[in-house]
């Protein structure tokens, strides 16, 4: 069930319904159910994995708390289970699939699509939410949920199944036991929430990727470097609209539940440096990283190595950060080598810091502020070269980059929609909040809503809705 | 038994001297850091380790966020919260 769907409205719909009918102490159970029903229309062994995951991460929370002298064992017993069980069902199955159909596994495209979709839906975020319950219980930070139902809401809650956000057990389950609140506000954040994540997947990112040239970084070399250079930045722009719109519709529809969900965009296009990139970036993965990965390794290597100019302290976080995540979004070299760049830029600015100190982006100028981020953004796409075109194809798609004698035929439709999305960027951040059209007078207010309902119904009568990008990691 | 005034004095001392290189820079205990850009989250690291060793306090990782770490204030707090434990 594709959420940018009626049928998804519908069912949203007859839950809300079910859910305010019911009294507070069944809506829990509630939720899971409609949870369970919505994995089961994907498929039924989606939803059989995610319950042997959901009734493993809840048992071994409870034995984690006992504490004892295999606390440790059973720790690493629960994170190898999760992570061998993502490991092997996402990337078991793309092998296969490849194999079985003659596909390259290094490149994206159509294919990355087609094949990727048969990993079970949000496997990739669940597990992370089952290995990060076991981790704040075993440390003691968390006590565990004795709640079963709670539990499963928590790892496999369908607003946020499909791809996040990823949450956090204590914020999440917290929200569970006290009674929901809500009011008229409440659903007109919503609204707007879902409005502009609808926007931004069906009237930005699904055009993009259906104007976008096709197979163009397995070709690359038939492109001139404008015709890539836009091909670049208009799948970037996509796959950015593609997830933050997502992200702002199941924000929305958990907020009708009285459930906030995490925040995943703070307009990273406007980012002055990497740090804050990964901070305004698929935030719920960013700082999921930097807590299990990022600070247990650089702690461990300052208590050994005290200077931090040390190579090792500059060096190894980071690129175990951005390996890890590298190998969350799949295992293809390509991918590998995406976050080994982006590794290299984290290691630049921490160079920096470390030897001269801090440097606000704040309190510079404007105009070099920026600047930065146009070089912040640009250096960004590039690393996203082997990420999009797989190492195969990597020296064409850089080497078409690099051709600007010709200029060949770049569809101009594409800065249209950058455009768009620069715009909306820019009156979200100037309000430093997604929803600032809320705070509108009404006419501006209607008539901003009613343009984007009518460009989104128009967009839908074009196509009926392409699946979520990130559904596939 | 761990002062207030004596843990702030520390850290004032050491976000100077080590993160910001300017011992003469004027950080007020209630000045945001990260969300100000003077410092950033991946130095909050380093502070914890500075914490460990001058205090004996451990503070979880996941403690180590914008909105329980910003300002010397709340970093005080933080090790007075964790020397409890």
């Amino acid at each position: 069930m594709n959420i940018t769907t009626l049928t998804f409205a519908g069912f949203v719909l007859a839950t809300l319904v079910l859910f305010y009918l019911v009294p507070a102490r069944w809506q829990n159970p509630v939720l899971l159910a409609a949870s369970l029903f919505f994995l089961v229309t994907w498929s039924w062994t989606f939803a059989l994995i995610a319950v042997i995951l959901t009734a493993f991460n809840f048992t071994m929370g409870l034995l984690l708390a006992r504490g004892g002298r295999f606390k440790r064992l059973l720790l690493w017993v629960g994170i190898g289970t999760n992570a061998a069980a993502l490991g092997s069902l996402k990337y078991g199955d793309t092998l296969i699939q490849n194999l079985a159909l003659g596909a390259s596994p290094d490149t994206l495209g159509t294919t990355f699509l087609t094949l990727k979709l048969l990993v079970p839906i949000g496997i990739s975020y669940y597990v992370l939410q089952g290995i990060s319950y076991l981790i704040d219980v075993s440390r003691g930070t968390l006590e565990p949920t004795r709640r079963a139902v709670d539990f499963g809401v928590y790892m496999i809650y369908f607003a946020r199944v499909v791809s996040g956000p990823i949450e956090r057990a204590g914020r999440f389950l917290g929200q569970l036991k006290r009674p929901r609140r809500v009011d008229r506000h409440v659903v007109s954040e919503a609204g707007a929430l879902i409005t502009v994540g609808l926007f931004r997947k069906l009237v930005i990112a699904d055009p993009l990727f259906r104007i976008l040239p096709e197979d163009a970084f397995a070709h690359a070399s038939s492109l001139t470097g404008p015709e890539m250079a836009l091909a670049l930045l208009g799948f970037v722009f996509a796959l950015y609209n593609d997830f933050a719109g997502y992200t702002e519709m199941v924000r929305g529809v958990g907020k009708l539940f009285g459930i906030e969900l995490t925040r995943n965009f703070a307009y990273p296009l406007f980012s002055r440096n990497f740090n804050e990139f990964w901070n305004r970036w698929h935030i719920s993965l960013s700082h999921w990283l930097r807590d299990y990965v990022y600070y247990p390794v650089s702690r461990w290597l300052l208590r050994r190595f005290h200077n931090p100019r040390n190579v090792l302290n500059l060096a190894v976080p980071a690129l175990a950060t951005m390996l890890v995540s590298a190998a969350w979004h799949d295992a293809r070299l390509g991918v590998l080598l995406w976050g080994g760049i982006n590794a290299g830029y984290l290691v630049v600015e921490r160079v920096r810091a470390v030897w001269w100190g801090s440097n606000p982006p704040d309190k510079q100028p404007l105009a070099l502020q920026r600047a930065k981020a146009g070089v912040t953004f640009g250096l960004a796409a590039l690393a996203g070269v082997p990420f999009l075109a797989g190492v195969t194809h990597l020296r064409p798609a850089y080497g078409s980059l690099l051709h600007w004698g010709t200029l060949g035929k770049p569809d101009l439709r594409i800065l249209i929609l950058v455009t768009v999305t620069l715009g909306l960027d820019w009156i979200q951040s100037r309000g430093e909040d997604e929803r600032v059209f809320l705070s509108w007078p009404m006419p501006a207010k209607a008539a901003v809503f009613a343009l984007a309902i009518l460009a989104i119904v128009i967009a839908t009568r074009a196509d009926v809705g392409a699946p979520f990008i990130y559904q596939a990691f | 038994m761990l002062e207030r005034s004596e843990i702030r004095k520390q850290l004032h001392q050491y976000v100077c001297h080590e993160l910001l290189q300017r011992d003469d820079y004027p950080l007020r205990a209630d000045e945001p850091m990260i969300t100000s850009g003077l410092i950033d989250s991946f130095a909050l690291a380093r502070v914890a380790v500075f914490i460990e060793e001058a205090f004996e306090v451990y503070v979880p990782d996941t403690d180590l966020t914008v909105e329980k770490m910003d300002t010397l204030d709340l970093m005080a707090d933080q090790v007075l919260a964790h020397a409890k434990d």
